[in-house]
């Protein structure tokens, strides 16, 4: 063998090292023009949920109405996954990630939880709706104080959540469903959203 | 032009051995360190009026120390391993007139052990020295168990410097005797009428 040849085996190993390593880099690379903090990334782009304790939430003054949640939950999902995008959520019994609700007394309207590993890559998300003594209500109004507050609002704000989107930045509440704090200029998927799902998967 | 010869069979095992190692190295490198979890929600759209009708406190002071607390694995809390960051603060004063002790302890969420890196991105931060006036309160159901927190997270935190109050809500700052004020003038009327100055 050659010097030449070894050469070129030499630059074959070192392309393919290189080609490796952005691969396993690449989550981190993505720039994220109107969104704050970190961006993580799921491996697939058919995520699957399922959901549990929806009863206690009270909706338009009682509780007890898990079905009516879970309508909520799906038109959300449909306003992510109707986009041109080709990632999808779908509700699947059994799933390890999942809709609930528990008692956040702390100013969440809804929280959403996310493991993920070192490469950046998410394997476990779940979020939950408010239980404490919040009201919600169903359908596309939208309380400006949040009382009652949107379920379907909330929902879809959580799953751009699951999508790894944090916060939109100051000056984009319109623009966005991922305004920090409830508002009603921002209760579905915008523009810049489906872009930003776009350019990722 | 050289024509030195190398076997080809130590060409092709060293290449693999050195491709191995490096991936290996670089497999150790990206998967140690703590478990990773972020928490990130929508927020109540509350103003500093709307939190103080729903506070208990609206303390002002200065942050003595903040330590990361033990993680908190109960599942009726919390789905995933949660890690909280508790900063203790002297009171100099509460506007509601209802807080007595001189030290406060809030829990806050997130912060990093060992085991686990909880990322709170709308959680308050608290540096040492600082002072700050926070709306706390407490709900022994809720996420922060029985702990006092800031309410509605960031939020409810105001960094004081100068006579002024800086938050999310004043982002420029205003006169700290003014907002006292306007908490003062939003508090419920038993906490109004207690504190008449």
């Amino acid at each position: 063998m050659t010097l030449k040849t070894n050469k070129k085996m030499a630059t074959t190993i070192m392309s393919a090292t290189v080609l490796l390593a952005s691969l396993i880099a690449m989550p981190s690379a993505f720039a994220h023009p109107i969104y704050t903090g970190h961006s993580h990334f799921w491996g697939s782009t058919d995520v699957c949920y399922d959901t549990t304790g929806l009863n206690a939430l009270s909706v338009d003054g009682s509780t007890g109405h898990a079905t009516t949640v879970a309508t909520e939950i799906t038109n959300a999902r449909n306003d992510w996954n109707n986009q041109s995008s080709s990632f999808s959520f779908n509700l699947q019994a059994s799933c390890s990630h999942w809709v609930g609700s528990t008692n956040l007394s702390s100013g969440f309207v809804a929280l959403t939880t996310s493991s993920y590993d070192n490469f950046g890559y998410m394997y476990d998300v779940d979020f939950n709706f408010d239980s404490s003594s919040r009201t919600w209500t169903s359908g596309t109004s939208c309380d400006p104080d949040g009382e009652p507050a949107s379920l379907r609002y909330a929902a879809t704000h959580e799953f751009g959540h699951w999508l790894e989107f944090t916060h939109a930045a100051d000056g984009v509440s319109s623009h966005s469903v991922m305004w920090t704090d409830y508002n009603c200029n921002a209760v579905n998927v915008k523009s810049a959203d489906a872009t930003e799902l776009d350019s990722v998967y | 032009m050289s024509t030195r010869q190398l076997p080809r069979g130590k060409i092709y095992v060293s290449a693999i051995a050195a491709f191995v190692v490096g991936i290996t190295a670089l497999v150790m490198v990206t998967q140690t360190g703590p478990a990773q979890i972020a928490v990130d929600g929508l927020l109540d759209n509350w103003g500093p009026q709307d939190m103080a009708k729903r506070t208990q406190y609206v303390l002002i002071g200065t942050v003595e120390d903040k330590t990361v607390s033990s993680v908190d694995a109960d599942p009726i809390r919390w789905d995933k391993p949660m890690v909280y960051t508790d900063v203790v603060i002297n009171v100099e004063q509460d506007i509601a007139d209802k807080y007595k002790d001189s030290q406060i302890t809030v829990r806050t969420l997130g912060g990093k052990t060992d085991k686990y890196w909880v990322h709170v991105s709308v959680s308050p931060t608290f540096e040492i020295g600082e002072k700050v006036l926070v709306f706390v309160s407490k709900e022994p159901g809720s996420e922060m168990g029985d702990n006092y927190f800031v309410l509605a997270q960031e939020l409810g935190k105001y960094k004081i410097v100068d006579g002024k109050a800086y938050g999310k809500d004043h982002e420029n700052g205003i006169d700290l005797g003014q907002f006292v004020e306007e908490i003062r003038s939003a508090l419920p009327e038993d906490a109004r009428n207690s504190n008449p100055n």
